[in-house]
């Protein structure tokens, strides 16, 4: 049970994570690689800060400011010097791994008896349940979890409720766009290529907010812990549009913290199941592969079959 | 309103493929005036029009609109004094977004746009209203994304977007050119009288004669990237669509002999 628990608080975590894909995969159809460096920068800095006494709540809200900067970094690359969007994203996310270097000053940062919002939500837990174990419908669960659990969980939804309630705005409006339509919007006075950096700033702000709360939670920040979030993060996205549809705005976001939790409960299964973690990032990579080429199958196939019968009426 | 002067710009300067566009056109226009641009393909007809609204920079000259000097603004500040329809029905208006959606976007054309809720109650009802005017059904359709729509109905509401702040200048590209018949003499007439009711100053590009000559207050003719006729008040009322033509005509026709003459010389020399 405390494994399901466990795999819950990662995806709740990592759906932040998914929300910051959504805004540049899906409202830009910007392929931000940025994301897997900034994921371990929001770790970096947040462990960094942690480890020097920071109340975490700043740190992590720091951290979150760092991947902003990363995120609208790429995007002035892209913007200002027609750098291709693929590659503005894979410069920054390579300067990146250095600069988390030098931010950790090696290449893991352990948090053993910092105080971290994780554990600052399992004493509140504890202190509000009154007891170390809880038997929630049948089963015997650890308070410490369920805190983190509801932590993360909280997390996800207010960031989610923030992306709507601003794609909702008159900037928001402008934004979304700005992806859609470049030239449409630019006629009407916006500047495109400042909605792409702030675009990319949130997206990655959310990013290495993901990577702050996961840092807290596993108890330690890692230079590695990046490799393939973006892909992580796409596939969740994929599985939420797959669940409740891309028709409206609040479906996607919900669909994308309900696709990282779902995604993260089936690799727990899987490994549970004899699923070796080697493989993982090979399933993940094929996985969303398929989640992109079936639908593009599926229509021609269909189209085919319409084409067919348009014929057989003529 | 607008007043363009020596304006020249080249494409593909010095390759193979140079397109000299621009070759310094002289264009002031009053406040208020409908005008009509027609012009040979590759006349520089959209060029213009791009050259006003800031799509690329010119190589040389001024434009101003307003007593404004915009000729170093980039497109979208341009925007807040423009309105623009284009000639691809498609390129006016974000399709995954609603018809709400995209008429609030239009609503700040040139304004800052800030966390304010973009559709309060009220506003909606205003965007209805204006709608409504269209008389094409959309009104109860404003929240389907604007890409279910016919050509012709998301031309008329660019049209709409483009005319909803009164801009100081208002460009249509060929804004009919890609629309069915029965759609385009919709948006023409709609055109009017947007132009008309909030008498707005407007360029407009188009190859049809009957548009030509039925509409607006001045004709203007371009050819190579330079204003060869100007017609004005009754002159411009006068002006048949033959009469079009044969000013077509006498162009292409000042062409040949333009070439067989090249051809003599080349021969002679050769």
């Amino acid at each position: 049970m405390s494994l399901l628990i466990g795999a819950m608080t990662i995806g709740a975590i990592l759906s932040l994570l998914a929300l910051g894909v959504f805004v540049s995969f899906r409202v830009f159809d910007f392929p931000d690689i940025t994301a897997d460096g900034s994921i371990t920068l929001g770790a970096a800095v947040a462990a960094t800060l942690l480890v020097a006494h920071v109340h975490p709540a700043l740190a992590t809200g720091i951290a979150c400011v760092a991947g902003a900067v990363a995120g609208a970094t790429t995007g002035v690359i892209h913007t200002r010097f027609g750098i291709n969007r693929l590659l503005s994203g894979i410069l920054v996310m390579t300067a990146l791994y250095s600069v988390n270097l030098h931010v950790m000053g090696r290449s893991n940062v352990p948090l053993l008896s910092e105080r971290t919002l994780a554990t600052m939500a399992e004493s509140a837990g504890t202190s509000l349940f009154g007891a170390d174990r809880l038997h929630v419908i049948g089963w015997e669960i650890g308070t410490r979890d369920v805190s983190v659990l509801i932590l993360a969980l909280l997390a996800a939804v207010v960031a989610g409720v923030i992306l709507f309630v601003f794609f909702r705005t008159h900037l928001g409006t402008a934004m979304q766009a700005a992806g859609d339509n470049a030239q449409m919007i630019r006629a009407l006075g916006v500047n495109v290529n400042a909605m792409i950096i702030l675009g990319l700033a949130l997206s990655n702000g959310m990013v290495a907010l993901a990577g702050a709360l996961l840092a807290q939670y596993q108890g330690f920040a890692d230079v590695q812990m990046g490799i393939g979030m973006v892909v992580w993060g796409l596939a969740s996205v994929i599985i939420g549009e797959a669940l409740v549809g891309t028709r409206q705005l609040g479906f996607i976001i919900t669909g994308a913290v309900m696709g990282s939790v779902l995604f993260r409960l089936l690799v727990a299964i899987a490994l549970r199941g004899g699923l070796n973690p080697n493989n993982l990032k090979l399933i993940t990579a094929v996985f969303v592969f398929v989640a992109l080429v079936l639908p593009m199958m599926v229509s021609k196939a269909a189209g085919a079959r319409r084409g067919n019968r348009a014929a057989g009426r003529a | 309103m607008l007043d363009i002067r020596q304006v020249s710009k080249t494409f593909n300067a010095a390759t193979a493929n140079e397109l000299r566009a621009l070759q310094g056109v002289e264009l002031a226009i009053d406040p208020g005036s409908f005008v009509i641009v027609v012009g040979t393909n590759g006349s520089g007809k959209s060029t213009l029009l791009n050259a006003i609204a800031g799509t690329f920079r010119v190589d040389a000259g001024t434009i101003r609109v307003d007593g404004v000097d915009i000729t170093a603004w980039p497109e979208h500040r341009r925007a807040g004094l423009i309105g623009r329809v284009f000639q691809n029905p498609f390129s006016g208006t974000a399709p995954s977004m609603t018809i709400a959606e995209n008429l609030v976007l239009a609503t700040r054309r040139g304004q800052p746009r800030g966390l304010g809720r973009a559709l309060p109650a009220r506003a909606r009802d205003e965007l209805r209203d204006r709608v409504r005017w269209l008389n094409m059904g959309l009104e109860d359709r404003l929240d389907n994304p604007i890409g279910s729509l016919s050509g012709g109905q998301r031309q008329a509401l660019t049209l709409l977007m483009a005319s909803w702040v009164k801009p100081k200048l208002l460009l249509l590209d060929e804004h009919t050119a890609a629309l069915d018949p029965k759609s385009a003499d919709q948006v023409i007439r709609l055109s009017q009288e947007i132009v008309l009711r909030d008498r707005l100053t407007t360029l407009t590009v188009t190859h049809s004669m009957a548009q030509a000559t039925n509409l607006g207050d001045r004709l203007v003719m371009m050819h190579r990237g330079r204003v060869i006729h100007d017609f004005r008040g009754a002159e411009k009322q006068r002006l048949r669509p033959e009469d079009l033509l044969g000013r077509f005509e006498e162009v292409r026709r000042a062409e040949q002999l333009d070439e067989t003459a090249a051809e003599m010389l080349r021969r002679m020399y050769a």
